[in-house]
């Protein structure tokens, strides 16, 4: 009887050792990485996997978070909403713990109701201000919104410039024109003006004479340039062909090494915000930017800093839960405080998560100069978050 | 010259030329009548080269033309006007001819074929720098001959010249052939409906039903044959 | 006035590079009715050689352009013979898809191949803006419309003048008849997509300081120009250049007149109108005329 009940012992361990594969992989933190593989948002998308393959690996090699590896899957959006909601669908059916992406707004809108019906959290690298008015309590930012962007930069060039007609080009998508209507409001309510023009822009577009027509003609001399990286850099192209006279401003995707590669020396000149640089005065920005410049012979753009800290947002919030229920999990990651002390690696310095799941981090304000070979973005200004414990702070001038 | 073998051949399943041998002699004008649907445009399709034979041979001067693409035909010496107003509609009248001579475009021969050509159609002349596609059926007709006459053929075929043209430019047209054939020594293969007019410019003829070939003679020998007057000159005595 | 001509160059300086892409599509549709929806694609290969040529290893402009057009010549060469001369018998629809098919294929294999970024081309002619009273003209604008007029201007002597160009007018009018020329009927054809793949080269260096290189351009290209070549008419060259012109100076002047939101929308509303009213194009004739 014992020998019998030992030999099913034996067998049913034997079983279980050589079925442990899968039993273990269920085991791993998984990340259900919804991306812009192809299409207009392709290149993005590569820098934001590229930072989640190294996040991704580096807490793999300290051990995974408590205790269990990282594993992350690719669903590529070919950066269009209607597909991001079925890479979402396919991606949930994965079962992963957590998502990473998209970027572009308008997919984001698109099928961020997934990730609230699944109560799966989602690191989102988009910067649409509608997306933290929706109520999930499972969806996070990993920039500053346009919402918080666009008044710190106004408010720069304003002071600054003392422009006297601004116009601004948008990219016609919810990216684009939710920035003109926070543009729009805030000129209205903080500065009593308007733009003179407002021009929306479809992707690929290499022709601006209408645009610049219009310009001319409302005698413009500031111009808000908040187009996709690829067009930024074709506006300040043609900006300098045509010989306007200028002050050029853009956020983050119109500053961002991306953009700034392909405008080069037409970029000279303009003033941008940024969260995550390869030259910001932050250890972890730099730290990651030159494992990335070594790997990959290019500094990188912003969205492989978005990337990698989209995983370690994750590693966070299971470490604060201590455990992996989701619902724990979304309650942690609202009005939190994230310090260097509380996660080492992530980038940006000390980051605070609202109770939206915004944002509000320190923001640069650079200005681009061409050195003869490359367009870099230049400090001038660390400007403080507008909510959290360090938006008592003050502005800190590198240049002026 | 011309000696085709057996020859079988047709489109997808249905076989439309059943077993056909004829021979056409160096400088007569030769013609196949035949009712319509008897397969005589299918045969000089398949003559030319537009339609592969599936089998039997096509011997050109002692040589099977069966393996040869109708362009390597056309440097031969054949010349094929087909059915229909075969002009290029968007070029001058000048422009066709000048195609028509492609295989041999130098300056001299070609002079040469447009002078023939207005000779014979002295209309073409007037209209050179017309787009073809403008000209009458009758006029498009003559152009069509005119430019397969620019190569330089030893051998023309010519498939249904009466086919839609008034009676008067018919006759003009035939006399046309005739004179070809007199004065350039060129062999010509005609295929007609229209058989009185046909019997009466050629040597020889063939009598072309289903497929194959039911009777052959003389011109003058089928123009006076009573089952020919009954079948295909449309009288009898 | 100085508004309405600034806008006229840049229209036409955009139209031109639309048309001549087009005119791609119209010399395939006339000689083997054939619709390459991988035209595209054919810019954007030839963009990626030059950039590997002229910017990866510092070939001097000139030598890097003489061999893009070469290898674009090639490319159309393999095209047509190993793809298209198999697929033709099976008529315009396999060839669609399978041109579809094609067109992703380059794409895709580009973007894993090379990169997913846009790679930075530099300008061709000087930047610096001429003034003119009120009109700024940018030389890289002038010198695009005027070369590239110069191009089709050759093109269309070629075709209107040699012997090649007669046969392969031949042939597109009727296959059959230019076989009874003696013309060989796939030989031109060959040297159609030959020609074909130049053009979008050619098309190809003068577009890249304009859009940058990048691995989907050609999807924009493509479509630019495909609806160009319906509006202008699919079956003439002149079709080809007017409908790209037509969309060039549509999009610019709805978006300075009316607005820039919905440009694209104006040329597929022209599109429709054509499409209703004149369905064979701007210039084309009525297929049944053959």
């Amino acid at each position: 009887m014992l020998k019998k009940t030992l030999i099913s012992i034996s067998i049913l361990s034997l079983l279980i050792f050589f079925s442990s594969g899968p039993a273990a992989a269920a085991e791993k933190v998984r990340i259900g990485v919804v991306i812009e593989l192809t299409g207009a948002g392709a290149s993005l998308g590569d820098y934001w996997t590229k930072g989640v393959k190294y996040a991704t690996k580096e807490i793999n090699d300290a051990g995974g978070i408590l205790g269990r590896p990282v594993e992350y899957k690719i669903f590529d959006t070919q950066s269009k909403p209607p597909i991001s909601v079925s890479a979402v669908k396919k991606a949930l059916a994965w079962k992963p713990y957590a998502l990473s992406g998209p970027i572009y707004s308008s997919s984001t809108l698109a099928n961020m109701f997934l990730s609230q019906e699944a109560k799966t959290p989602q690191n989102v690298g988009s910067e649409n201000w509608r997306i933290s008015t929706k109520g999930s309590k499972y969806i996070w930012r990993t920039s500053t919104q346009q919402g918080f962007e666009i008044p710190k930069l106004l408010s720069f060039i304003m002071a600054e410039k003392k422009p006297k007609a601004i116009a601004m080009l948008h990219v016609n998508n919810d990216y684009g024109i939710g920035a003109k209507e926070t543009t729009q409001k805030i000129l209205k309510e903080t500065y009593n003006t308007k733009l003179v023009a407002a021009m929306a822009c479809e992707q690929k577009q290499a022709d601006y004479s209408a645009e610049f027509s219009t310009l001319r003609r409302k005698k413009a001399d500031a111009l808000f340039v908040y187009l996709l990286e690829e067009e930024a850099a074709i506006v300040y192209r043609q900006v300098r062909k045509m010989g306007l006279k200028l002050v050029l401003f853009a956020p983050n995707s119109g500053i961002s090494e991306d953009t700034l590669r392909l405008g080069k020396e037409s970029a000279e000149g303009v003033y941008g915000m940024s969260g995550f640089e390869y030259n910001a005065p932050e250890p972890n920005c730099v730290r990651v930017s030159k494992w990335f410049k070594k790997q990959y012979k290019e500094w990188p753009d912003n969205e492989f800093m978005k990337g990698y800290n989209s995983v370690y947002l994750v590693k966070t919030g299971i470490e604060q839960t201590g455990g992996f229920d989701k619902a724990k999990y979304s309650q942690k990651m609202h009005n939190i405080f994230i310090t260097p002390k509380v996660q080492k690696n992530i980038c940006g310095g000390n980051l605070y998560y609202d109770d939206v799941g915004d944002l509000h981090a320190w923001d640069y304000l650079v200005q681009v100069k061409w050195d003869g070979t490359h367009a870099k973005p230049k400090i001038v200004a660390a400007l403080p978050p507008l909510k959290g414990p360090d938006s008592s702070k003050k502005t800190k001038w590198y240049e002026k | 010259m011309l000696e085709v073998k057996n020859l079988i051949s047709g489109y997808g399943k249905s076989e439309v030329i059943r077993g056909i041998s004829l021979e056409v002699k160096e400088g007569q004008i030769v013609t196949i009548i035949g009712p319509n649907g008897a397969g005589k445009t299918t045969f000089f399709r398949t003559v030319f080269g537009f339609l592969p034979a599936r089998q039997g041979e096509i011997l050109f001067e002692n040589e099977d033309l069966t393996k040869y693409a109708p362009t390597v035909r056309v440097q031969k010496g054949i010349a094929m006007v087909p059915q229909g107003r075969n002009v290029f509609p968007f070029l001058t009248v000048l422009e066709n001819l000048k195609l028509g001579a492609y295989t041999r475009y130098d300056q001299k021969t070609l002079q040469e074929g447009i002078d023939l050509a207005y000779g014979l159609f002295p209309v073409l002349k007037e209209r050179k720098s017309q787009q073809a596609g403008t000209l009458s059926g009758g006029e498009q007709q003559m152009l069509v001959i005119a430019r397969a006459l620019m190569s330089r053929p030893k051998f023309l075929m010519l498939d249904e010249p009466s086919l839609g043209i008034a009676p008067f430019l018919i006759k003009e047209i035939f006399r046309t052939i005739k004179a070809i054939n007199e004065e350039q020594k060129m062999t010509i293969f005609l295929v007609e409906q229209n058989a009185p007019v046909a019997l009466r410019v050629a040597e020889w003829g063939y009598v072309m039903e289903g497929g194959q070939i039911h009777m052959s003679g003389s011109a003058q020998e089928l123009l006076n044959d009573d089952r020919v007057k009954g079948a295909y000159l449309g009288k009898k005595d | 006035m100085a508004n309405f001509i600034q806008l006229l160059i840049g229209g036409v300086s955009m139209g031109i590079l639309y048309g001549v892409v087009a005119i791609g599509f119209v010399l395939l549709w006339q000689t083997s009715q054939t619709i390459n929806f991988g035209q595209g694609e054919l810019v954007m290969v030839p963009m990626f050689l030059m950039v590997a040529l002229h910017i990866v290893l510092k070939i001097p402009f000139w030598p890097s352009f003489v061999l893009t057009l070469l290898g674009s010549g090639i490319m159309g060469y393999l095209f047509e013979r190993l793809m298209i001369r198999k697929l033709l018998p099976g008529g315009v629809l396999v060839i669609v898809i399978a041109t579809l098919g094609l067109s992703g294929f380059l794409r895709y294999g580009m973007q894993i191949a090379w990169t997913p970024q846009t790679l930075f081309f530099p300008h061709l002619f000087s930047t610096k803006p001429i003034e003119l009273g009120d009109i700024i003209f940018s030389p890289e604008d002038i010198w695009n419309i005027v070369l590239i007029s110069v191009i089709i201007i050759v093109l269309h002597l070629c075709i209107k003048r040699t012997k090649l160009g007669m046969a392969m007018q031949a042939v597109a009018q009727s296959r059959e008849t230019a076989e009874l020329m003696g013309i060989n009927v796939r030989h031109i054809i060959t040297l159609v997509f030959v020609l074909n793949s130049v053009l979008a080269g050619t098309a190809a260096v003068f577009a890249a300081p304009i859009f940058f290189v990048r691995y989907d351009i050609g999807i924009f290209l493509g479509v630019k120009a495909f609806v160009a070549a319906i509006i202008g008419g699919f079956n003439q060259i002149r079709g080809a250049l007017v409908g790209g012109l037509t969309v060039g100076l549509a999009e610019t002047f709805a978006a300075a007149y009316i607005t820039t939101a919905y440009r694209d929308a104006f040329v597929m509303i022209l599109l429709l109108v054509v499409l209703l009213i004149k369905p064979e194009g701007i210039v084309g004739i009525k297929e049944e005329a053959y």
